[in-house]
């Protein structure tokens, strides 16, 4: 069958692009034209127009302009982080179904907005995560297939084995401190610029979206309420902006289900590979132990540089699968996998855990 | 110097220092105290000692001087009574963890003890595992930098019966003795959720330490799980279960069969307890220990009733 292919709008390229890639990858999605807001910084533009270029297509500096010239059906947005939501609402107020990068926004204000506007518009919203790794798949199988039973415990382990900047206490005395978006800039060339924005988000922020994710998927249910530990441990760009890069946080659940989430950015001598990831969770039938790098390939050899993961994640079809759930969402008037409610509501499990961090008390998630 | 040892109880390990005790050259078991009298000879046989009876009382009476200390593998509830009358008639003393069953009682042990002048070393198991004694090893070594977050999962099968304070006071206790010997400090907050069967504590510590430990009674019947991460500032190691399990391929889904650590933290408390005898000094866990994991232990209980967090106060713990 020839399903019609979807023509999309890439609204500002400024991280690793890896989702306007991924888009361009499926063969539903045809990128259209790269356009962003003309008041942006030159580094913006530089990354919107090499983009543009890699596909061949037109850079436009304005937004409102590239859409309705372009007829594109999709949006696909990853600005900064604080621009996110902007963009999105923009987007969808335009007609144009989205699909954004994470985090969703580093306020849950924000996410209302974009909620509303979705909601408003009757357009799709796909927030970029990773549930259909293939361990993902499968944990969500067993889940699904009653293997343990009901689940009543779910804990994820999130480590990203990166470094990020100067570690921590190794700044000169008297040192300016850190300015968070000139880090992240630098931090292109190595990947780690996952909090790209000019205002500083930590581990919980920049991350926590795929664990949360994660859970809610395994479980089904929100988050009601959270006690958090949060600290800067390892970086000093994480010191200097009193945002943390190592955090435990308490989940309870509908249901009465509960849960963990340890979350960190620890370093890469801490792990051979990305980080440690892996999924426990209890049933009332049985339990559930789950490495998201399954399956992978061990691969050594001499002179192997350090900075190559020994490890190769295979079969890895999460991009796919990501682009194909928004396709058929729009084809059949269905669901995406991650939504824009359940994007906020995870923005807001985050933000609740930052807050009880803070103020070492149980917070609930609103 | 040899040290003789009565065994006091049957509990789980009665039968497994059988294979410990010839590899403790300066080690006689002498005496086995159960109250069934086919069971006590049945322990004393395997280890070669020549005294049964079925109390303390009655070992105390007649047989003082054929032993210089007792190992107590009984129930919680009677440990520190059977560790207090046997320090005050002067024999040292090691104890399963936990100690006693409250911080208050361990205090009592502690004291007698002390009055005594006897040794007393809590037997924590979890501390002397070969895979714990290596993660210890690295942070030591200063491998792995300032800790950061330990993470620990303990699963066992159903028992029918259970209460989460019993877990919490009987299990969880000793994961919680774990995180304050590796942060070598006590938690400043307590947090913990639950429910009858099943209990997840989150400590905090200062400078940001933090730890999640959780303890599970409703696996199937079989093999439990044990997984134990620590995050440093420099460094991280990862002691689990899943990656030390092989495959047995039956038919069907194979079963994942885990690898056996042997009774090396046996024979590690044994050698330890009785060095810290021969050289009149502290063993490395002591009943302070226990009662400071006790303490927080009994802080988890409260958090889980009270859904509140509780928090270091003057070397108490109150609602936060």
């Amino acid at each position: 069958m020839n399903l019609p292919k979807f023509r999309f709008v890439a609204l500002s390229v400024v991280k690793h692009a890896y989702v306007p890639l991924a888009m361009a990858a499926h063969p539903r999605f045809e990128p259209v034209v790269v356009a962003d807001d003309p008041d942006q910084p030159g580094w913006v533009h530089e990354r919107n127009e090499r983009f543009a270029r890699q596909f061949d297509i037109p850079y436009i500096r304005d937004v409102e302009r590239a859409i309705a010239d372009f007829d594109a059906q999709v949006a696909v947005v990853s600005p900064e982080a604080e621009r996110h939501c902007d963009l999105s609402v923009r987007a969808a107020n335009a007609g144009l179904h989205i699909v954004q990068d994470k985090p969703m926004s580093n306020r849950v204000s924000e996410c209302d907005r974009v909620v509303e506007a979705v909601e408003r518009n009757q357009v799709k919203f796909l927030l970029w995560n990773r549930n259909y790794l293939p361990a993902l798949v499968q944990a969500r199988q067993a889940v699904e297939s009653g293997k343990i039973g009901e689940p009543y415990a779910i804990h994820v382990d999130f480590y990203f084995a990166k470094d990020a900047g100067p570690p921590k206490r190794t700044s000169k005395p008297k040192a300016a401190p850190i300015n968070w978006l000139e880090r992240q800039i630098q931090a292109h060339s190595d990947g780690s610029d996952g909090g790209v924005g000019h205002d500083p988000m930590g581990e919980l922020k920049i991350e926590g979206i795929y664990p949360l994710a994660y859970i809610r998927m395994l479980t089904g249910v929100d988050v009601q309420r959270v006690f958090a530990r949060t600290t800067a441990h390892f970086h000093q760009a994480n010191v200097d902006n009193d945002i943390e890069d190592l955090a435990t946080v308490t989940l309870e659940m509908k249901r009465g289900i509960v849960g963990t989430l340890c979350i960190g950015r620890i370093g890469a001598a801490s792990h051979p590979d990305i980080g440690e990831i892996k999924i426990h969770m209890l049933g009332s039938e049985g339990a559930l132990v789950i490495s998201e790098a399954r399956p992978e390939v061990s691969i050594y050899y001499r002179d192997q540089l350090a900075t190559e993961y020994p490890h190769l994640r295979i079969a890895d079809d999460n991009n796919y699968q990501l682009a194909e759930n928004l396709a058929q969402a729009i084809d059949t008037d269905g669901d995406t996998i991650l939504n824009a409610q359940a994007g906020r509501d995870i923005c807001a499990t985050a933000q609740a855990a930052i807050d009880s961090g803070r103020s070492g008390v149980p917070v609930d998630v609103s | 110097m040899m040290t003789r040892l009565a065994l006091i109880g049957g509990g789980e390990n009665a039968v497994s220092y059988t294979s410990v005790a010839p590899r403790l050259p300066n080690v006689a078991f002498v005496a086995v105290v159960h109250p069934k009298p086919d069971v006590a000879q049945r322990i004393a046989d395997s280890l070669g000692a020549s005294i049964t009876t079925n109390s303390l009382d009655d070992l105390l009476d007649r047989h003082l001087d054929a032993f210089d200390a007792v190992l107590i593998s009984e129930s919680s509830d009677s440990r520190a009574n059977l560790a207090i009358r046997s320090a005050e008639r002067g024999k040292h003393v090691c104890v399963s963890s936990p100690l006693a069953p409250s911080a208050q009682i361990a205090t009592d042990v502690i004291n007698a003890c002390r009055f005594a002048n006897v040794r007393l070393m809590v037997a924590h198991s979890l501390r002397f595992m070969p895979s714990q004694q290596a993660v210890k090893s690295a942070l030591t070594d200063g491998k792995l930098g300032e800790p950061g977050l330990l993470r620990m999962h303990r699963w066992t099968e159903a028992t029918g019966e259970s209460d989460a304070r019993d877990i919490v006071m009987s299990q969880t206790v000793n994961g919680i003795d774990f995180a304050i010997w590796l942060f070598n400090e006590m938690p400043t907050e307590v947090y913990a959720v639950g429910r009858p069967d099943y209990v997840q504590v989150h400590l905090g510590f200062p400078d940001g330490g933090m730890a999640l430990i959780d303890d599970a009674r409703t696996l199937p019947s079989g093999d439990g799980y044990f997984s134990l991460s620590l995050i440093g500032s420099t460094g991280a190691v990862y002691a689990d279960d899943h990656h030390n399990r092989n495959l047995l391929f039956r038919g069907g889904n194979p079963s994942a069969i885990e690898t056996d650590q042997g009774q090396f933290h046996l024979m590690a408390q044994l050698q330890e307890f009785v060095a810290a005898i021969e050289e009149h000094r502290e063993p490395a866990t002591t009943g302070a220990d226990s009662r400071a994991a006790l303490q927080v232990a009994e802080a988890t209980v409260a958090s889980l009733q009270s859904q509140q967090a509780l928090r270091l106060v003057g070397g108490t713990y109150e609602l936060a």
